[in-house]
């Protein structure tokens, strides 16, 4: 069991990866087709990843209603729309319309009851960040007060109208202030753009790092802990 | 008094951004023409100089969560693309853009009813390969959508033959790569595997919220255009009504009127924010004054 457990899985990233790496850096046409090869395995196992997903989710969720646990009732609601879903989505053939531009069943389920669902989890976030921007901007410190200017400043920007009012005050100035679209332009083009690249970079680093460590086989926690 | 409106019930607050969202869609009106910014003017002008019979691939990689952001910049492409009779292949990456991608084109097969299916436009569906299916579109397009959403062999296309009789094999046979995306697969993978790997000509969008995210790219010429948010789907509509005028049907659409209920509400939340703490110095200063005078 340990062979299957641990030892394959490394002895297959360790060969998979460096596969990989090497057609990288060796660019020929066998590399290619290699690489190639391994690209069409991972998208198939990606589709497949899909599927274990919705399986898992319906056997934690199963077993809340088995079991009768806090809340099950949520799981009946979740494992009977995934049903539904797959079920008519089986039955018109994963069609949302028919030839005749008609709205299916499967069609039916997806506008008028996910878009609208989805949707409204979304719409949600303007409540929210408007109660949250009452509550929690208050420039307590130095550093919240910066960070208030600049949200000010990108909310009176973006909004056209807010543009629009600068403007005014802009010509009213003599031309003598920075118009709105050089001040927003600064904060977003330049000291945004320099603190995500700092990341960018740093994260990329990182992401090799943890290759390399995951491929030699010093990284295993994908292989679930040291248990 | 001061404290009391320092915790201010919070269904007020969701009172009044429920009033000015829905008051501006119910009486739509135009205070203001947006600016176009560069970034948007990239992709236009990239399909505003494409020659006819160009084929564009167009990622549509969001589901309806974020379709009222990003649906506006969507439409206004596609509407120009097609009246400037260029060729579109479309895909999604994500499977709750499948139907929606669907609609997309359903509406637009409705407003340019000239368009032929498989020769004008092609759905080639949803792919679950994620950045696997982008680095393989690289290597091989129709290995890695060998059937369109119909079932169809995606070699067999007409669209997928140039207007010189050559065949478009893989990525950077495109004229052009659009790809509008709310996260992840999507914008960033375009670039890395996409046009990293190919060279081929990319443009995007996102939510507002992650276009800080891909300036960079944009600013290392990744990228030769950039729209973000409702915005960025306003500021389209506004170059395509000034460019062609009622020549395009809708071309002043959803991004437009949205834009402005983004001004209200932009508005609103700069005036909560402005309250609160007029309210939070008042009190800490009540609160000093109160301290001094028992001292």
């Amino acid at each position: 069991m340990l062979f299957l457990k641990r030892q394959l899985p490394l002895f297959l990233t360790f060969l998979f990866g460096m596969t990989v790496m090497v057609c990288y850096y060796v660019p020929n046409r066998a590399s290619d087709e290699v690489s190639g090869e391994i690209l069409k395995w991972l998208e198939v196992m990606l589709a497949v990843a899909l599927i274990l997903g919705a399986t898992v989710l319906v056997v934690v969720h199963g077993e809340q209603i088995l079991k009768q646990k806090a809340g099950w009732a949520y799981s009946l609601i979740v494992i009977g729309s995934i049903l539904a879903g797959v079920a008519l989505g089986l039955w018109e053939n994963g069609k949302e319309y028919t030839e005749e531009a008609e709205l299916t069943s499967f069609g039916w389920f997806y506008f008028y009851l996910y878009i609208p669902l989805n949707a409204t989890m979304f719409a949600l976030l303007a409540f929210f960040i408007a109660s949250a921007a009452f509550r929690a901007f208050r420039a307590r410190t130095l550093a919240a007060f910066c960070l208030l200017a600049t949200a000010i400043i990108i909310l009176f920007g973006q909004a056209p109208l807010g543009a629009w009012l600068w403007e005014k005050l802009y010509h009213a100035t003599g031309d003598r202030i920075p118009t709105m679209a050089d001040i927003t332009g600064f904060m977003q083009q330049v000291l945004v753009v320099a603190g995500k690249r700092g990341i960018l970079i740093g994260v990329s680093l990182g992401v090799i790092a943890t290759s390399l460590r995951v491929i030699i086989g010093l990284e295993r926690g994908y292989l679930g802990g040291d248990k | 008094m001061l404290d009391r409106l320092l915790k201010l019930d919070r269904r007020w607050i969701f009172l009044c951004i429920a009033v000015a969202t829905a008051l501006p869609l119910i009486f739509p009106f135009s205070l203001v023409r947006v600016e176009v910014t560069d970034p948007t003017r990239g992709i236009f002008d990239t399909i505003d100089t494409l020659p006819a019979g160009s084929v564009i691939l167009f990622s549509n990689d969001y589901d309806p969560g974020s379709a009222a952001e990003l649906r506006p910049m969507t439409l206004a492409i596609l509407r120009h693309a097609f009246h400037r009779k260029q060729r579109v292949v479309v895909m999604t990456l994500w499977p709750g853009g499948l139907a929606l991608t669907q609609d997309i084109l359903q509406q637009m097969t409705v407003e340019f009813p000239h368009l032929r299916k498989n020769e004008d436009w092609a759905f080639l569906g949803y792919n679950a390969g994620q950045q696997a299916a982008i680095a393989n579109m690289v290597r091989n397009l129709t290995e890695t959508y060998p059937k369109d959403r119909d079932g169809m062999d995606t070699a067999s296309l007409p669209i997928l033959v140039k207007a010189d009789g050559r065949k478009i094999e893989s990525l950077k046979d495109f004229a052009y790569v659009v790809s509008i995306s709310a996260g992840d697969p999507g914008l960033e993978q375009w670039v890395i595997y996409g046009q990293g790997e190919s060279g081929c000509l990319l443009g995007g969008g996102s939510t507002a919220v992650s276009i800080t995210q891909y300036l960079s790219y944009f600013q290392a010429k990744q990228m030769n255009g950039l729209l973000g948010g409702l915005r960025g789907g306003a500021e389209y509509e506004r170059l395509l009504k000034d460019k062609y005028g009622t020549e395009v049907k809708n071309a002043e659409g959803k991004g437009s009127v949205g834009v402005q209920v983004l001004s209200v509400d932009h508005f609103l939340i700069i005036a909560f924010i402005l309250f609160s703490n007029v309210i939070y110095f008042a009190s800490k200063l009540r609160t000093a004054a109160s301290t001094g005078a028992e001292r």
